[in-house]
């Protein structure tokens, strides 16, 4: 496995993983105040996380994937249509405000765009060194036993070099952009396929509410978690769809909406005694 | 032995380097060992001097933000609260981003902030604020909770920079012999501060209120140097 890949690996794995930290934990998109509703009982097999969790798929997560990777598509090194990190910083400042139009739930825009700020602001952190006008991608801090890389940039100007212009651009023309934009960015400037970066997506939106089910319903972790196998099926025709919008023009994204969970996100907004933020 | 203000090895604040503003200071400790109590003392004694905000973070959104609203010690745009998500802990160690928003929105909305004070949901002896978060903290554990508390140790009674043993009042009600526990917290902090008080009757809370303000003073002359 060349450097290139690997990093594109870590890069999947550090958006996935519920320990980098963004803020995510606390947040249960809509579950919290589901349950209050009695929207969801273990016991009931018509009310069940995995129907919910079938539902989101199907609706906003697909949406949301469907996205990511379009942002991949386009942030991608070596993208054939677009010569300049310029052309693509418009392309993505584009794809903010569609996704606008696809989140009709005020809250769940702003809880969107407050997570896609934090990811933004801790990747650019984390992944840049301060003295470099765009990014520079050093190795050794997180694989210090590859040898031949440690301390050295990674790739050339036409390499790896300057591979998150796109991100940084995306940071400066919005202050605050959507969480599954940022995320399907950083991935496709790390070499990310789109199918990757909406299966990364998949994975996201699922454990945000299979680990808020845990919490809040005293689930067993194993059986929750296990929940996401089972719907392997539905998440691979999930991944395939919302991969198939990446090189599509914008407007053509899918828009599906889960409108029970958008009132549920509005009504849990108003509650004063709620653990979660979302 | 109630110290003007708490001293003891490098966690004294004469020789803590602060140089920038807003300090940043953390409030851990077990649920109901007076966090909030003790915020709300130090709101009411500093925010005729000092220019703060305070961040809560609860079980439940706002419950530790009204208290404070409404004992009226700071203004309620000064008070900002933060969702955990069932997990105090990770707020404010493993995962500091919400915090860190509430921070910088406090910052934005009033120019020349000193003072953050940052207070914790009610966890176990264990919860330590992230350094990305704050600058000094203090941990907070009461007599009630009986006098092997300072003994039992774990990071927040260990690592804090400032430990304070609630609820002296109570000593004699709930057989808790401070000096075991003054001794013990000595011992196993290896001589940094400690001070025993109650919010109840005031007694040792000057104490706490010359620490965090010996911070803030440290930092502005910091700056006027630099």
């Amino acid at each position: 496995m060349d450097a290139g890949t690997v990093l594109s690996y870590l890069a999947v794995a550090m958006t996935t993983d519920g320990r980098f930290p963004t803020g995510g934990y606390s947040h249960s998109h809509g579950l919290e105040q589901a349950i209050s509703r009695g929207h969801i009982r273990p016991e009931d097999p018509f009310c069940s996380l995995a129907r919910w969790l079938r539902t989101q798929l199907q609706t906003v997560v697909i949406t949301g994937a469907a996205q990511s990777a379009w942002a991949a598509h386009h942030s991608a090194i070596g993208h054939g249509d677009l010569s300049a990190v310029n052309d693509r910083s418009d392309l993505l400042i584009l794809l903010d405000s569609e996704i606008d139009a696809r989140t009709p739930s005020p809250r769940a825009r702003e809880v969107s765009r407050s997570l896609g700020r934090r990811l933004i602001t801790n990747l650019l952190v984390g992944w840049t060194t301060p003295s470099t006008k765009f990014a520079e991608i050093r190795v050794a801090p997180v694989l210090p036993e590859m040898p031949g890389l440690c301390g050295e940039p990674f790739g050339g100007v036409d390499g790896i070099e300057g591979a998150l212009a796109p991100l940084e651009l995306l940071a400066i023309e919005v202050a605050s952009p959507h969480l599954s934009e940022v995320t399907g960015c950083f991935l496709g400037c790390l070499g990310t396929s789109p199918v990757e970066a909406a299966a990364a997506w998949c994975y996201n939106c699922l454990v945000s509410h299979v680990s808020a089910a845990v919490k809040l319903l005293g689930m067993d972790p194993v059986s929750a978690f296990g929940l996401l196998p089972s719907l392997g099926d539905i998440i691979s025709d999930v991944v395939a769809e919302a991969s198939h919008f990446a090189s599509r023009p914008a407007s053509e994204l899918p828009s599906y909406s889960f409108s029970l969970a958008d009132a549920l996100l509005e009504e849990h907004a108003t509650r004063k005694d709620r653990l979660f933020a979302s | 032995m109630h110290l003007e203000i708490p001293q003891g090895g490098s966690r004294s604040p004469s020789s803590i380097e602060t140089d920038s503003l807003p300090v940043k200071i953390g409030i851990g400790g077990p649920v109901g060992s007076g966090k909030t109590a003790l915020v709300a003392e130090l709101c009411r004694s500093l925010s005729g001097r000092i220019n703060l905000g305070v961040v809560t973070n609860d079980i439940y959104t706002t419950e530790d933000a009204e208290f404070l609203k409404r004992q009226g010690v700071l203004s309620d745009d000064r008070i900002v609260a933060v969702q955990t998500g069932c997990c105090p802990h990770t707020a404010i160690r493993d995962d500091i981003s919400d915090n860190q928003a509430a921070v910088e929105s406090l910052v934005r909305a009033h120019e020349g902030l000193e003072l953050v004070i940052i207070e914790s949901g009610g966890d176990n002896l264990t919860a330590t604020f992230s350094a990305g978060l704050v600058d000094k903290q203090i941990f907070v554990v009461d007599v009630a909770g009986g006098d092997k508390v300072p003994r039992k140790g774990g990071p927040g009674i260990t690592r804090s920079d400032l430990l304070v043993i609630n609820k002296v009042d109570l000593a004699t009600l709930v057989g808790a012999d401070l000096a075991v526990m003054e001794r013990d917290a000595w011992e196993i902090r290896q001589g940094a501060p400690v001070v025993l008080i109650s919010l109840r009757t005031d007694e040792g809370v000057i104490g706490v209120v010359n620490w965090v303000s010996a911070l803030v003073e440290g930092a502005r002359q910091m700056l006027k140097i630099a």
